[in-house]
């Protein structure tokens, strides 16, 4: 027994050693397995807190850029509402206006935490289940789409930014009609990889990348960003597309947040049919 | 309360403000600047006093690491590497040990043992702590390229701040 404790004198910092670095990677593991650990979200108070100030004080160095940013998509807005187009053809097929003539509404929230240099990135916006935001929406911008939110709180959610592993968008080359799957393959936070564009497909060096609205999380025709390159790998069916973003993850202010009020009813009518 | 510990303790704070309220904040966008994470805090772990015990500093690292985790939503990566730097700090101050012995009542500072000495003794600490840190993060070597160019960015900011920090607060 004497000599036991004599061990444990001797070297227990070793067994401290190894018993806290197995805490430790037990703690990692467990976060890249699953988030659902309340620890593992920023949206818990105490930290939400603090980001909130240290986001107020730097939201002044930032004013003149929000406020252009703001006027911009202000002057967009306006041209919508005031110059949009008639449409004369009637459609009988528009499933879309059967009992409600509003498909999208859109919660602005404030991004008050984010990160752009991990290999799975996170956004902490203001916002939360008491604005009516619930777990799987899709979050946008006006240049392009943000993420999808991931964990919600009353006052706060985290999003998982387009810059997280296991973020995948549904994505349409613009006025061509092939779609793929848009995914971030980890390096440069400016770019993104669209797979599953078959090789018969005719694309260019330039063609806009739209969200298809095929899921439910994204309103159709809502700009992502541009081909850079694309390239068929030997053996591969389908393209390797690089795609330029349009908008600036690094540099996000304000976000809007994608409820899709028919969302119930598509992801229904989708599950029913999906043993057959 | 002895002051040696209120030191410590303002310390504590103090690091864990500066890294998350400041340095966690500058995040380059432009092409390879996500390698560059400026990290601070390990000079926590490479000053603290001889004579705290070495479970002392373990444990001391390791509540830094986790309350900085939270932080970081990242539970388990800065603790896991805290630890192992205070875990291997008697190692790597028996390493670059000076011609006078350790005095137990001092720390491993620049006006104890000269600019030379801490040159050498923080630069090994934080490239530890670096690549443990960045090996955690990817939780596999595959991507063992990306890990050493972060290390290697990483190291050149962090650095030179850590020296800086010793220079402007210069404690005994």
């Amino acid at each position: 027994m004497r000599n036991l404790i004599l061990l444990f004198v001797k070297y227990g910092n070793i067994f401290l050693f190894i018993f806290l670095e197995l805490i430790c990677l037990a703690l990692v593991a467990r976060y890249n397995a699953d988030q659902h650990e309340i620890f593992v979200n920023s949206a818990n108070i105490f930290s939400g807190k603090l980001y909130g100030s240290v986001d107020g004080l730097k939201q002044y160095f930032k004013l003149s850029a929000v406020s252009d940013s703001l006027a911009k998509e202000n002057a967009r807005l306006r041209k919508i509402l005031y110059n949009s187009d008639i449409d004369k053809i009637a459609r009988r097929d528009s499933m879309l206006d059967l009992d409600s003539s509003l498909q999208y509404s859109y919660i602005t929230a404030k991004v008050i935490n984010n990160s752009i240099n991990l290999n799975n990135n996170k956004i902490t916006i203001d916002k939360g289940a008491n604005s009516g935001i619930k777990k799987r929406m899709g979050v946008i911008n006006a240049d392009g789409a943000v993420g999808i939110i991931k964990e919600v709180n009353d006052n706060f959610a985290v999003i998982l930014s387009i810059l997280h592993r296991s973020v995948k968008i549904s994505a349409a080359v613009k006025s061509k009609g092939y779609f793929g799957s848009l995914q971030w393959t980890g390096n440069d936070p400016t770019e993104l990889e669209l797979e599953d564009i078959s090789r018969h497909a005719d694309i260019s060096i330039g063609d806009t990348i739209v969200t298809s609205g095929y899921s439910v999380k994204f309103p159709p025709n809502h700009t992502l960003g541009i081909i850079d390159t694309f390239w068929l790998e030997s053996g591969n069916d389908s393209y390797a597309i690089k795609v330029k973003l349009n908008n600036d993850i690094s540099n996000l202010q304000y976000v809007y947040v994608v409820d899709n009020l028919l969302a119930e009813k598509q992801s229904q009518i989708e599950e029913a049919t999906i043993n057959e | 309360m002895n002051s040696i510990t209120s030191k410590i303790i303002f310390r504590f704070a103090l690091l864990m403000l500066l890294q998350v309220a400041v340095f966690k904040q500058f995040t380059p966008s432009w092409g390879y600047g996500v390698y560059f994470h400026t990290l601070i805090y390990p000079i926590f772990i490479i000053i603290l006093p001889f004579r705290l015990s070495k479970i002392n500093v373990i444990l001391l690292g390791f509540l830094f690491g986790i309350i900085l985790d939270m932080f970081y939503s990242s539970p388990g990566v800065h603790a896991s590497a805290c630890v192992f730097t205070a875990f291997i700090r008697p190692t790597v101050l028996a390493m670059v040990k000076p011609q006078a012995e350790y005095d137990i009542l001092h720390s491993p500072t620049i006006s104890q043992y000269g600019f030379v000495w801490f040159a050498a003794y923080s630069a090994i600490m934080l490239f530890v702590h670096l690549l443990f840190y960045f090996s955690v993060e990817a939780f596999t070597f595959v991507y063992i390229g990306q890990i050493l160019l972060k290390t290697f960015a990483s190291f050149i900011v962090s650095y030179f701040l850590i020296i800086l920090f010793q220079f402007i607060t210069n404690p005994k």
